[in-house]
């Protein structure tokens, strides 16, 4: 009785197996000739060999795939991918999609398909508040290419593995992660190709040279930010959260440096960081002056709303690079280009980035700032009185908006406030 | 003796009748005050318009059209066949001007001192308040009222016109959505639009717009607007059965009454109140000075009622001693009235004034440093 038992349970496990690579089977014959590549990449990977099959990625809703409604996403993966997915989730490649993403429902063209990225099935409410600027200022084609093909690792296990293959070899070679860290906001790729590292990795092979996988996906891992200590906008996280970051980077860097060589050479990337920003925020200071002063040229309430704040003056993270005043632009040019080439030059130990392409550029920039700001104060309308150091403006009415607006954004104390308030109007009395 | 008590006692209330009929000729009941005297100075259209010209010499009026009036010499010009809805001289009395109205639509006539027209400009709207920003500019007032099913909107629209230098521009003063229901109750007092009054000679007007917040009572709300910039200072709330409100010649004070039983006199800029009175405030004219006010057919003066004189339509002459008052289809005159008190703010101050309202207007001073400032103006 219990043999038949046994060999009943036998022929029902074969039967299920036997039905999963039915289903393969169905979609092989037509598939072989219209997605043969699909078919061929599927074939020779460990999917085949475990008998993962179509319907077990794609589901079975053929009319549904034919309209493209089937993606397979990171969900499709994740209950046999479970530590992978969790860790990919933690990390900031977690929230890939959300960085560089931003609700169209306001925006012309738009695919109702994209609800899904930030909205559960049947829920208003979103699942990240995230939203980027930029991606809201593209044409949805661009929005696609330009920005989705990067921001779509969040949900996508594909966009790094590709689509049918599961050779290892692809994602541990650098050239996978080029795709999107290269150009001009952020060449990791290019900083570790022409270092030492990449020059060791392209000479001596792995073994020796260390690649992005190396120090970012320490054995494997899917959390990408092990050892970061600062946002992706160059910002250093305070010390409770990147001290202990910092640690573990120099544990990776200490499989072939001494921790004191390693300590050292982040150091260096932190002070070279710190004399970066500040660079960054002079800049910004004079921007928002000019803003204070209503002398950019157009001033924000005279250009197409900002996707997120409105006809507000936006320098921080959202930045554009489109209807912007031109010295805004060399602001974009100046923070997300050249401070991003010099603190990631840096801590990439690629020389000529961290200087030549990044804080030469940087600091040229402040030059190009300062003259476009001098320009624009020499033809606003508060002519050469604008330079006065706490308020500019020719007349006490533009002198009040500009304390006002220096109030407002913080930049000087309720009592600073009112003491060039009561001179703005003595001075007032006196014309 | 008898007969000669009996002459003499006829004599004595004939004097006395003399003595009253040469004081009172508005149509009220009971004396004026000593000093105070009353003459008819021309008839007038009922409920017609009339405007006194700042040197309080010439009444535009409406009787059978429009005519300048000469008050001291009793003589007038015709200038015009049409009737007008509203009249208003220029600030220097250079130029008048007048709002005809047909068939819903306005035409603004802008006459020379000597009622000779000088330009003309057609609005299809039709305007319910006239009155000067400068000599060379014109401000007129009216309101488009769209009626859909879920209510009306009421929107205020303010024009601005230089007579001789292209047509009216209209601004866009605010909006209001109103509940069928409310509407309808209310559609005679909202027929007068936003009842805009210049403030002094200053670069600011003053209007009412109407709020009409859902399961409330709608009210007014009381706006003063910074013509340049276009900003506005809320300046409180009063009830749809306001007649509009009056400010002294240095538009510094304002009158306002709720129609109802509450006139208050205060000042805007500092947040001062300076008197109330329990009484609805209707057709509400302030004198130059600010501290005399015609209001429900009777003078005032610091909340105190002086005499009831006539309901009707009252303006102050300039330096305030004279009040011509149209009641029915005549025009009268009080005279006797105490002259302007205190300093009103030199001409040469008004520009440097103007410019401190607007500030205000902006939010750029409080009421606390507004006074302080313009104390510092005004004596400096």
């Amino acid at each position: 009785m219990k043999k038949s038992l046994n060999i009943l349970a036998l022929s029902a496990v074969a039967f299920l197996m036997s039905l999963s690579s039915l289903s393969a089977e169905e979609c092989i014959p037509c598939h072989r000739e219209k997605t043969p590549a699909a078919v061929k990449q599927w074939e020779s990977s460990a999917h085949f060999k475990a008998k993962v099959g179509c319907e077990k990625c794609h589901g079975t809703d053929h009319e549904k795939m034919k309209r493209g409604e089937a993606r397979v996403d990171m969900k499709a993966c994740a209950p046999c991918h479970k530590k992978a997915f969790e860790t990919h989730r933690q990390s900031r490649h977690g929230m890939g999609l959300h960085s560089g993403w931003g609700c169209t429902r306001n925006l012309e063209g738009r695919n109702q398909r994209e609800c899904t990225f930030c909205h559960d099935k049947d829920s208003a409410e979103p699942l990240s508040q995230v939203q980027c600027a930029r991606f809201l200022k593209q044409s949805a084609e661009m929005g696609e290419v330009g920005c989705n093909y990067c921001h779509s690792v969040e949900s996508s296990c594909a966009s790094c593995h590709t689509n049918h293959n599961t050779d290892l070899k692809i994602v541990r070679d650098p050239a996978s992660c080029a795709k999107c860290h290269m150009g001009p906001d952020h060449p990791q790729w290019e900083m570790w190709q022409t270092s030492l590292h990449g020059t060791l990795y392209g000479t001596l092979g792995q073994a020796t040279g260390p690649t992005c996988q190396t120090c970012h996906m320490p054995e494997g891992t899917h959390d990408v930010s092990v050892g970061i200590t600062m946002s992706s906008g160059g910002i250093a996280y305070p010390p409770e959260k990147g001290k202990p970051q910092r640690e573990k980077m120099i544990t990776i860097c200490s499989q072939c440096h001494a921790p004191g060589f390693a300590s050292r050479e982040l150091a260096r990337g932190d002070a070279i960081q710190k004399q970066s920003l500040s660079i960054v925020k002079e800049a910004e200071k004079i921007i928002l002056d000019l803003d204070d002063r209503n002398l950019l040229d157009p001033m924000p309430e005279n250009r197409p709303p900002h996707p997120l704040s409105g006809n507000k003056l936006v320098i921080d993270s959202q930045l554009l690079y489109e209807d912007t005043s031109h010295i805004e632009r060399l602001l974009f040019k100046m923070k997300k280009y050249d401070y991003a080439r010099t603190i990631k030059g840096a801590y990439h130990q690629n020389p000529a980035y961290a200087h030549w392409y990044g804080n030469a550029e940087l600091k040229m920039d402040l030059v190009d700032i300062r003259a476009e700001a001098s320009r624009l104060k020499k033809g606003g309308k508060g002519g050469a009185a604008a330079d006065s150091p706490k308020t500019g403006g020719s007349n006490a009415e533009d002198q009040l908006k500009v304390l006002r607006k220096k109030l407002e954004r913080g930049a000087i104390s309720e009592e600073e406030y009112a003491k060039e308030k009561k001179r703005v109007l003595e001075e007032f009395l006196k014309r | 003796m008898f007969r000669q008590r009996l002459t003499l006692l006829v004599a004595a209330a004939v004097s006395v009748l003399a003595l009253l009929s040469a004081c009172r000729t508005l149509p009220i009941d009971g004396r004026l005050p000593e000093g105070l005297s009353a003459e008819k100075i021309t008839s007038v259209d009922k409920e017609s318009p009339f405007a006194l010209s700042p040197d309080g010499n010439v009444v535009a009026i409406s009787s059978s059209g429009l005519k300048m009036f000469h008050i001291a010499l009793k003589e007038q010009i015709d200038l015009s066949g049409d009737s007008p809805e509203k009249l208003a001289w220029s600030p220097f009395g250079n130029f008048l001007a007048a709002i005809f109205r047909k068939d819903g639509k306005s035409k603004i006539t802008i006459y020379d001192q000597h009622g000779i027209p000088v330009a003309e400009a057609s609005i299809d709207d039709a305007l319910t308040s006239l009155g000067w920003l400068s000599e060379d500019e014109v401000f007129a007032g009216g309101m488009k009222v769209k009626e859909y099913k879920f209510g009306s909107n009421y929107r205020s629209i303010l024009y601005r016109w230089s007579p001789g230098r292209g047509i009216p521009a209209a601004d866009d003063l605010r909006n209001t959505t109103i509940q069928p229901s409310t509407y309808s109750s209310w559609k005679a007092a909202l027929g007068r639009g936003p009842l805009i009054e210049p403030v002094g000679q200053s670069a600011q007007i003053f209007y009412l717009q109407p709020v009409a917040p859902p399961l409330f009572t709608p009210y007014y709300r009381l706006i003063i607007r910074d013509i340049d910039t276009g900003k506005e200072l809320e300046s409180g709330n009063v009830s749809l059965n306001s007649e509009g409100g009056s400010f002294s010649a240095d538009g510094e004070t304002l009158l306002i009454g709720d129609g109802i039983g509450s006139t208050k006199l205060y000042n805007p800029w500092s947040e001062e109140t300076l008197f109330t009175s329990a009484t609805p405030g209707k057709g509400p004219v302030l004198s130059p000075d600010g501290t005399t006010w015609f209001a429900d057919g009777s003078l005032f003066r610091k909340s105190k009622m002086i005499t009831a004189l006539a309901p009707g339509v009252a303006r102050f002459t300039p330096d305030g001693s004279r009040l011509i008052i149209r009641s029915g289809g005549s025009l009268y005159m009080v005279t006797g009235l105490k002259p302007a008190e205190g300093a009103l703010f030199a001409q040469s101050l008004t520009a440097k004034i103007s410019k401190l309202r607007s500030m205000r207007v902006q939010g750029l001073v409080t009421p606390a440093e507004y006074k302080e400032t313009l104390k510092g103006i005004a004596t400096p």
